[in-house]
């Protein structure tokens, strides 16, 4: 190894000496009054002509104080800017890229993040068909589709008394079985795992699909029934699993007012929009479902409201007949029984299960988690190999 | 707080006129601008506050006892020059203890606990499952240097707020560049004039820096590095190797793009710091990469490491042993993963190859095999695809996913569609323009330096309203947050 002398990226500098400023600095610098100037001047035009998305971010943001001051940041400026047109090449830029408000982007990939919503609410603005004092989100999804469930899911069946899905027709690889594995984040981390290992059964055909900080929630921020309705209407999967939550502990409107997460209100809203979703996907009678529950988690707050979520996901998967809710807390229990990002597997070895963050899988948690899921697929279709048509 | 959001850019324009209002008086200056990092700091996590100025305490009091040599108790008894190299031995271990609670305490248990389940003794060892605290790796590594040239005598005890200053200074506290005392305790006592802030540069940095990030890297890893590391068998061998290609443009435009804009806002605040890149997919050797590729990095581990173990003045076995040892903390310092110590291998491995030919052809006299023009060509063929190679294993997350990556370069079949002209054109665009002529970046610096203020502050917005438009929602947190 020696010194570093050449000339570095962008500037013939201070390579073995002492980086200070120097003669050239003052000889090309200006006073710190006309940089504030012109900084000040770029932020400013920056904001007015980017106002619409600041308001939209803004917007996406858990209900609360933080949100509400955000907006009442932006909604005065993105007016001023839409008022003389400034929000216009912002506009245009996005539709020469192929993005628009209403287009639900992000769907392509994993962090293409241009959202869905109308930029200057946030409020999920349903088309509510009451039911029950129960408003459910506006989906855009066929009225069959939209038939909202009436069961309280703190009165539905219970996990595992459930009558067990009929066996769907065997698959072979000339006619495999279509598998869909769409979610948040938590997708992310094991969706690709899932495809690959649904590939190497010969009969599986598997596809995935995921957007980042997406739930249920929160369809302002993107609006996932209406994207399982196109999902199901393109690919007719045979079978999807669904994961969803991680982002869902937070508030929500109901009726137009703003609903605390675990409130009653929140609990109906937010039970129907899971059974919504599930009967989304089962519309098709031969469409089988696996919902996925959330792991255990290590802050323990976060953890309670994902076991209050879970208890929400197995009680609405309870009372459908094609819809089997799937339990992965005992998966990843650490030795001690609570959290832990190292678990001990069959060979009686650690294995480094979780992200540091304590929340989303690694990859070794992510094949965990997919031959779970796989197994339980197979219980509900027979997956043979050697199956033939 | 990260860089490409707009909280920094409030943040930062406080910032930057309290810095310019209160420099003339370091009294108040130098408390503020602690404020200001601690701040900045804290907005990931609060707790972690606590250990970064737990670090700023042990290192200044070590380097003041390492300073004086002499101390009434502990090592008052020992001689001056025994008593400093014993301070400067317990700062550096007290900097490695902090690294090894945090970052590597629960690789070594997990590899141990499963080594000795594996010959069938149980009892494994306590794991602490902490979360690692962002920019560990840069601070202690500073801290380090500053304990050890006190130790060496090249540089002067700083007082304890200076101190505080340049350990915790926000612009490089997270992802480096790794600056050193030496280089920033001058610039903390001098007073910058204000008349003369090197404003085109800073901006063209910044905004460079962002494009980089916000575009280019977003870009690759959302179209085609994510999809197919997370999956290569379902993609083509050509898919896999661009994969590859992008991933090496990825890290390089993440890294030097946050590095850019850490050297841009310090040059709006009146410090410079040493650069970080230099071009460095245009070596033509390894250790040629090493002198482009995070040069702060590759220049503490030569000073530190390389050097005190010997270098290459104790004979040729023990040169080829400090490379390797080098090499391979350098992937330690990273992770604690396997994956990790294997890419520093390779890089280990390679370099111990190019020394040992050249040594060869030096003592036989041996001509070059391939002409000059034809034969650069070559090296440089070689090296970037050494660099890539180890790039794979220290992407993938775990050695099967590299070692299954790896095979997928191998696959005929199943092109997955991720090679689209727009990957292939931004991956080998931005590989092309290392071999830029490097003065480019002056004559766009001098263009922008010649505007009014106005028209400097129209390029600065539509520049960050570009870059919005181009780039994704949301940032992703740079790569180098996680060292």
């Amino acid at each position: 190894m020696s010194a570093p002398s050449a000339p570095a990226d962008h500037r013939s500098g201070p390579s073995g000496g002492q980086p200070r400023l120097d003669a050239t600095d003052r000889r090309r610098g200006v006073a710190a009054g006309r940089v504030l100037a012109a900084g000040a001047f770029g932020l400013v035009l920056a904001i007015a002509l980017n106002a619409q998305q600041l308001l939209r971010e803004a917007s996406q943001k858990p209900f609360g104080p933080e949100r509400d001051s955000s907006v009442a940041v932006w909604a005065p400026v993105e007016s001023a800017s839409s008022a003389v047109g400034l929000h216009l090449p912002r506009l245009w830029a996005d539709e020469a890229l192929g993005r628009t408000v209403t287009d639900p982007a992000g769907t392509q990939s994993a962090s293409d993040g241009a959202t869905a919503g109308a930029p200057a609410s946030a409020d999920p603005d349903p088309d509510p068909e009451a039911t029950g004092g129960i408003v459910l989100a506006e989906t855009g999804a066929d009225d069959e589709a939209s038939a909202a469930p009436t069961t309280s899911p703190r009165t539905a069946t219970a996990p595992g008394t459930d009558p067990e899905p009929a066996p769907a027709a065997a698959p072979t690889p000339d006619n495999p079985l279509r598998l869909a594995v769409i979610g948040d984040s938590m997708v992310r981390f094991f969706g690709d795992t899932m495809v690959s290992l649904a590939d190497q059964t010969g009969v599986i055909d598997a596809k995935t699909e995921h957007q980042l900080s997406s739930g249920l929630t929160r369809p302002d921020f993107y609006d996932w029934p209406t994207r399982i309705v196109e999902v199901m209407a393109a690919d007719d999967p045979d079978a999807v699993v669904l994961m969803y939550g991680g982002n869902d502990a937070q508030a929500l409107v109901v009726d137009g007012q703003t609903a605390r997460p675990f409130s009653d209100a929140w609990v109906g809203e937010y039970s129907a929009r899971v059974g919504h979703m599930m009967d989304l996907v089962t519309t098709d009678p031969d469409r089988i479902l696996i919902w996925v529950g959330q792991p255990i988690m290590r802050d323990p707050d976060f953890d309670r409201k994902m076991v209050e979520l879970n208890q929400i996901y197995a009680a609405e998967a309870g009372a459908r007949e094609r819809v089997r809710y799937v339990d992965t807390r005992d998966l990843f229990r650490g030795p001690d029984g609570g959290f832990s990002r190292y678990v001990i597997d069959e060979a009686g070895q650690r294995a480094d299960v979780r992200l540091t963050d304590g929340v989303h899988l690694s990859t070794i948690g992510g094949q965990w988690l997919s031959q779970l899921l796989l197994d339980r697929l197979g219980e509900m279709a027979d997956l043979s190999p050697s199956a033939e048509s | 707080m990260l860089f490409p959001t707009f909280v920094f850019g409030a943040f930062f324009s406080v910032v930057f006129v309290v810095n310019w209002l209160t420099r003339p008086h370091p009294t108040l200056w130098k408390p503020l601008m602690l404020a200001a990092s601690i701040v900045f700091y804290g907005w990931w996590s609060w707790r972690f506050v606590f250990l970064l100025l737990a670090t700023v305490v042990i290192n200044w009091v070590v380097g003041h006892y390492a300073a004086a040599g002499l101390r009434e108790s502990g090592p008052a008894t020992m001689g001056s020059d025994q008593g400093r190299r014993w301070w400067v031995g317990l700062g550096v271990a007290a900097n490695l203890t902090i690294l090894g609670v945090f970052k590597y305490w629960d690789f070594f248990a997990v590899e141990m606990s499963n080594l000795l389940e594996s010959f069938g003794i149980s009892g494994a060892l306590p794991v602490l499952e902490y979360t690692l605290p962002v920019g560990i790796s840069f601070y202690t590594f500073q801290a380090m240097s500053y304990i050890i040239d006190i130790g060496r005598g090249h540089i002067r005890e700083m007082a304890p707020l200076d101190f505080a200053v340049y350990l915790s200074f926000f612009p490089q506290l997270v992802a480096g560049p790794i600056v050193r005392a030496a280089e920033m305790a001058p610039q903390l006592a001098a007073r910058p004039d204000p008349r003369y802030v090197p404003a085109a540069e800073a901006f063209g940095l910044i905004l460079n820096g962002l494009f980089k990030k916000v575009v280019i890297s977003s870009f690759l890893a959302s179209e085609i590095v994510d999809g197919v590391f997370a999956d290569p068998s379902a993609h083509s061998g050509l898919e896999v190797a661009l994969a590859v290609y992008a991933y090496a443009v990825q890290i390089y435009a993440d890294f030097s793009g946050y590095t850019d804009i850490a050297i841009g806002v310090a040059l709006l605040l009146g410090f410079r710091f040493p650069q970080n890149f230099d071009n460095p997919y245009r070596a033509i050797t390894l250790q040629d990469f090493w002198r482009r590729w995070h040069m702060t990095l590759s220049r503490w581990l030569r000073d530190y490491l390389y050097v005190p173990l010997g270098g290459n003045r104790r004979g040729r076995a023990a040169t080829y042993r400090n490379l390797m040892l080098v090499m391979l903390l350098g992937g330690l310092w990273h992770g604690s993963t396997w994956n990790f110590v294997i890419w520093g291998g390779i890089h280990g491995v390679v370099l111990a190859v190019e020394r040992l030919l050249r040594e060869h052809r030096e003592r036989t006299g041996m001509s070059p095999l391939l002409p000059p023009g034809i034969g650069e060509t070559v090296r440089w063929l070689v090296t970037f695809h050494v660099v890539c190679l180890a790039w794979v294993f220290f992407r993938s997350e775990s050695l099967s996913a590299a070692m299954e990556m790896l095979g997928a370069l191998a696959n005929f079949g199943s092109y997955a569609g991720t090679a689209t002209p727009l990957v292939i054109a931004v991956t080998f665009g931005a590989l092309a323009f290392q071999f830029m002529p490097s003065d480019w970046f002056e004559q766009l610096r001098d263009g922008f330096a010649g505007l009014g203020w106005a028209s400097q502050g129209a390029v600065v917005g539509l520049s960050l309203v570009a870059i919005d438009v181009l780039g994704p929602t949301g940032v992703a947190p740079f790569i180098y947050f996680q060292f």
